[in-house]
């Protein structure tokens, strides 16, 4: 069944961009007819291998760029619109910001850019700032002097000004440490939960797997794929029974039992994942009440 | 504006003149059209998104160390200011204003074109950009945010560069001051120069003053009675007088299907003379005297001669007739034929608007001479103006009776022929029979339309302006008349005036021994509403520079007066110009000059904002920066080009190169007219950044006026407005994703 419009919260109709050299003429086409529904409420994941279209999507929708042929609508605006930008938080794929600026004074002045009034914008800067693990020092250098992964979280907080309806994440996890990329998780799936629409754009796929409800595949400007995460990815031939405490005797039971049923399976112990480990690590020895975000550049 | 382009010929009349209020509209129009919607955003919202954007623009140019310029650009000033070599303390207070101003306006416009020009394509190179376009913000508010921006920036150079500007000087004027005080205490200043220097420290040195200049200058050979019509002027070749014309050429087209002038032109002049004594010849090689300071340089030993200074001053020049005019003895010569006059002749000319000579009128043949009648009666004389004259004749013409013979003083009655010269044009009837010809109307008097204009009367050019001779008696006198002049009173119930004017000498061999003292200039005020005329004061003027000099306030009363130079040095020949003699009305504080000749910098760094804006929505950095100098120059440069850029130029291109062959030629021509017409309508369509005076007055120690600020701002706005509006055109759909 399809959503009524107004349930969308990005909508596209044969959206095509193609590039052109100085003479006009077609250079490549980086878009090809993409036909997309993203509703709201959900984190969508955009995947592709570089030069698949995955950017040019994002710049697409918000406007940075001109379609060659088709539509698009966001918040049931059409793409680009100023006053959509109201409800819309950006994190580029690298933190293209201000880099004379300081951590504050960058929130402040993408603050003012909204309608936000003076007192919910002195509020909202510490929370963000706070949100996103950035200390008080930090806070009050230049960014010019961040390390790649204080400048993805200011970045970030940036996007997230606003208070918006839709976050398009470029990249999102790119530069950061396991911890950073556990916390950009964490935060994507606690946006879901404010009913926050997520487009995530990435090329690492477990990164998406983790937080996507749907992706879509692109390759060479072309839709590939789309749907549910579960759903592409279940292997419905194969079953998994998890338990704990067997001994191997149980176990050896187990399997001529099985056997005798005509299934010949595979006994194994399960691995945590290194990102599971790595994080378990640094939380055991990072003393109470401090950032795991070193203060020093990278 | 002329028809220019083949597509602009093609724009009715009224489009054609007024190309650039068209333009303005248009793009206005335009741009309120393509941009409602974000214009209609330019709420308090929109207003506080202009002013976040600008603030980081500034705040950026800051961190990125841009007032570093100004500590340079006052350390230049210092070195620089320290190695001049001033006339004495004034010139040294205006050489110190123009380095100070020059710098500034130097580095703000530099700065401005550096900043405007880079930023936008540099946030759009390091994708800074998408935060700022994926946020509410129009591409209207990025334009304007970014021309406050970088207003702002220009303001605080501008502000610094004020600040040690007025500090600088005052140190500098105040010390000077104390410096004056003691060398006229100590009685070591020559005497030339006492009345000068006791105006700098009464007035000071930094004063900015209100000056009135006179409605024109009129040499007469006499001065005239107020009871009598008659306006002589002298022989010689020295003195004529001017009518001015304003021909259509239709009026001289003696028939239908002539062309106009094809058949001449008649001048008629009526003229008297009177017989005069011996008078001293005009100089055969009247030479300038070379600059003179008034008051030895600080450093040098002061001399109580101060004539010791003047006489080793050198003659360096003749005077220069140009390449086809005659020397009045050689055209006297000339005109008279082989029959010797025997009554005083006169010479007429046709000069064109500027009052250059376009050609000579000659006499009726078989006359060779335009000899008058009886001494102290208006003789009528006619002459023949050549067909070839007769075509050039458009717009503003005069007509220019020259007085030829040494011995005589030649004279126009208003009275009797309140028009003294007439242009006729000769008419034809179908079958060729003559006409009487049509009198061309004489301009009329601004005063009272129903009268001819009255002639003006002129001397001789001289390098510096029209000649006054000197001597005891019997020599010209010059008059300024002022009308309705400010007159407010100084300390002492005195008017102060300043003159400046330029000193030819003839050559030291004839200069009688006691000539060799300063130049003496007798003035006095014939005051017009009174009837009074002043005692007389003596000045002594230096060549090219400027002396002051007090009149009694009362003989100056109602505003309306006269005042009259006559050279009392023998051999000595004052060049006056009309502004040479200005009256001091009023004085404002230095401070708020200079504040006046900082907001026109500021209102031109502005208009170089915007352009550099504009030129970077659709250029990178580097070609932007040279459309931006283009732009802005670009009407300047096209005016020093002067005659290259006037109608005609391709014929003289054809000539000057010698074409021979008729298609080469014309294609050259044609090309040549087409370039031209080009770098004409270019130069219409932008700015005039001669409306940016911010140097002249101030360091000639003139008050700006309000005008020149009015008329900055007009600029400002006239240009600036349409390229904000395009400048967010181009922005608007531009994809700003690399």
């Amino acid at each position: 069944m399809i959503a009524p419009l107004n349930d969308h919260a990005v909508h596209t109709e044969h959206l095509t961009k193609t590039y052109k050299d100085f003479w006009g003429r077609d250079k490549v086409r980086a878009l090809d007819d993409l036909n997309l529904t993203i509703h709201r409420g959900e984190v969508f994941g955009l995947l592709g291998p570089n030069g698949s279209g995955k950017s040019t999507t994002i710049k697409l929708l918000l406007g940075l760029i001109f379609a060659s042929r088709g539509t698009a609508t966001v918040l049931g605006r059409p793409a680009g619109d100023t006053t959509v930008n109201e409800k819309i938080g950006f994190l580029p794929e690298e933190s293209y910001l201000y880099r004379f600026l300081n951590g504050e004074e960058i929130l402040k002045f993408y603050g003012k850019l909204f309608k936000i009034d003076r007192a919910t914008l002195k509020k909202r800067v510490p929370t963000l700032l706070d949100a996103v693990g950035l200390d008080a020092k930090a806070r009050k250098r230049k960014l010019r002097e961040y390390s790649k992964g204080m400048a993805r979280r200011i970045g970030l907080a940036q996007a997230l000004i606003n208070d918006p309806d839709l976050i398009l994440l470029d990249e999102p996890t790119t530069g950061l440490d396991p911890i950073g990329t556990r916390e950009m998780k964490d935060l994507i799936v606690s946006l879901k939960q404010q009913g926050k629409t997520v487009l995530l754009c990435s090329h690492l796929l477990a990164d998406v797997q983790d937080v996507c409800d749907r992706i879509t595949i692109l390759f060479r400007g072309k839709m590939q794929t789309l749907g549910d995460v579960r759903d592409l990815i279940q292997k419905k031939d194969v079953t998994n029974i998890e338990t704990r405490g067997m001994s191997e005797q149980q176990v050896e039971d187990l399997r001529q039992y099985l056997q005798r049923m005509g299934v010949d399976p595979a006994v194994t112990h399960p691995t945590t994942t290194l990102e599971d480990l790595f994080i378990r690590i640094v939380r055991e020895n990072t003393p109470a009440g401090q950032s795991s975000v070193g203060s020093g550049p990278a | 504006m002329p028809s220019i382009l083949p597509l602009a010929a093609l724009l009715p009349d009224a489009v054609n003149r007024h190309l650039g209020w068209w333009l303005f509209g248009i793009i206005l129009v335009a741009g309120v059209a393509v941009g409602l919607k974000d214009i209609a955003r330019l709420n308090l919202h929109g207003l506080r998104r202009v002013r976040a954007i600008s603030s980081v623009s500034f705040r950026e140019s800051i961190r990125r160390r841009v007032l570093w310029i100004t500590p340079l650009a006052i350390l230049g000033v210092i070195v620089v200011s320290q190695l001049q070599r001033p006339l004495d303390e004034q010139d040294a207070v205006r050489q110190t204003i123009k380095f100070c101003l020059f710098a500034t306006g130097l580095i703000v416009a530099v700065t401005t074109i550096i900043l405007a020009c880079t930023n936008l394509p540099r946030e759009i190179e390091n994708r800074v950009i998408y935060t700022v376009v994926t946020k509410p913000t129009t591409r209207l508010e990025i334009v304007l945010g970014k021309v406050l921006g970088f207003a702002k920036i220009s303001l605080l150079i501008l502000l610094i560069m004020g600040a040690f500007t007025w500090a600088y000087l005052g140190l500098r004027a105040s010390a000077m001051q104390r410096d004056i005080a003691q060398r006229l205490q100590s009685g070591v200043v020559p005497a030339s120069s006492v009345a000068t220097l006791k105006y700098y420290q009464d007035a000071g040195l930094l004063s900015a003053k209100t000056l009135e200049t006179a409605d024109g200058l009129q040499m007469f050979a006499r001065l005239p009675d107020g009871a009598s019509p008659r306006r002589y002027f002298p022989g010689g070749g020295e003195g004529s007088f001017l009518v001015p014309f304003t021909v259509d050429p239709e009026q001289l087209r003696p028939s239908a299907g002539a062309e106009p002038g094809e058949s001449g032109l008649l001048i008629q002049a009526y003229i008297g003379y009177v017989r005069t004594g011996a008078v001293t010849p005009p100089p055969a090689s009247a030479e300038p005297a070379s600059t003179a300071p008034a008051t030895a340089p600080a450093t040098a030993p002061a001399t109580s001669n101060p004539t010791a200074a003047q006489a080793t001053t050198a003659p360096t020049s003749k005077p220069y007739y140009g390449p086809f005019i005659m020397s009045p003895e050689e055209r006297q010569k000339v005109m008279a034929g082989n029959r010797p006059a025997q009554r005083p002749t006169v010479s007429i000319e046709v000069d064109d608007a500027n009052q250059n000579t376009i050609g000579q009128a000659v006499p009726i043949p078989p006359l060779k001479t335009i000899e008058l009648g009886p001494p102290d009666t208006i003789t009528e004389v006619r002459a023949i103006v050549d067909p070839k004259v007769a075509k050039q004749l458009k717009g503003r013409v005069y007509i220019r009776v020259i007085g030829q013979d040494p011995a005589a003083n030649y004279f126009v009655d208003l009275a009797q022929t309140p028009a003294p010269a007439n242009l006729l044009a000769p008419k034809l009837g179908e079958g060729g029979q003559a006409l009487p010809p049509l009198a061309v109307p004489p301009l009329p008097d601004p005063s009272d339309e129903s009268k001819p204009h009255p002639p003006s009367f002129q001397t001789r050019a001289g390098t510096f302006g029209q000649q006054l001779r000197g001597g005891p008696k019997d020599t010209p006198v010059g008059i300024y008349s002022f009308r309705d002049a400010d007159i407010r009173a100084g300390s002492g119930g005195t008017v102060p005036f300043e003159l400046k004017s330029g000193i030819e000498r003839s050559g030291a061999d004839e200069r009688p021994d006691e000539a060799v003292d300063p130049t003496q200039v007798a003035v006095r005020v014939h005051n017009r509403t009174t009837g009074q005329t002043s005692d007389e004061i003596i000045v002594r003027p230096e060549s090219n520079r400027t002396i002051f000099f007090t009149v009694p306030a009362e003989a100056l009363s109602g505003g309306n007066f006269d005042v009259l130079l006559r050279c009392l040095t023998l051999g000595d020949f004052v060049g006056l110009q009309n502004r040479s003699l200005v009256l001091v009305t009023s004085r404002q504080s230095f401070a708020w000059n200079l504040t006046k000749s900082l907001l026109i910098l500021w209102l031109m760094a502005i208009l170089v904002t915007t352009v550099a804006i504009f030129t970077s929505t659709f250029l990178s950095w580097p070609i932007a920066v040279v459309l931006t100098l283009v732009i802005l120059l670009g009407h300047w440069g096209v005016q020093q080009l002067g005659d290259a850029t006037a109608p005609g130029v391709g014929a003289q291109v054809v000539t000057d190169f010698g074409l021979k062959n008729p298609a080469k030629a014309e294609a050259v021509r044609r090309t040549v007219e087409n370039l031209s017409s080009f770098l004409n309508f270019i130069s219409t369509i932008l700015p005039d950044i001669s409306k940016y005076p911010a140097v002249e007055d101030i360091e000639r120690g003139v008050a700006v006026p309000m005008v020149k600020l009015r008329d900055a701002a007009a600029v400002t706005l006239g240009f600036g407005l349409p390229l904000v509006l395009l400048a967010y055109v181009f922005l608007k759909n531009k994809e700003v994703a690399p």
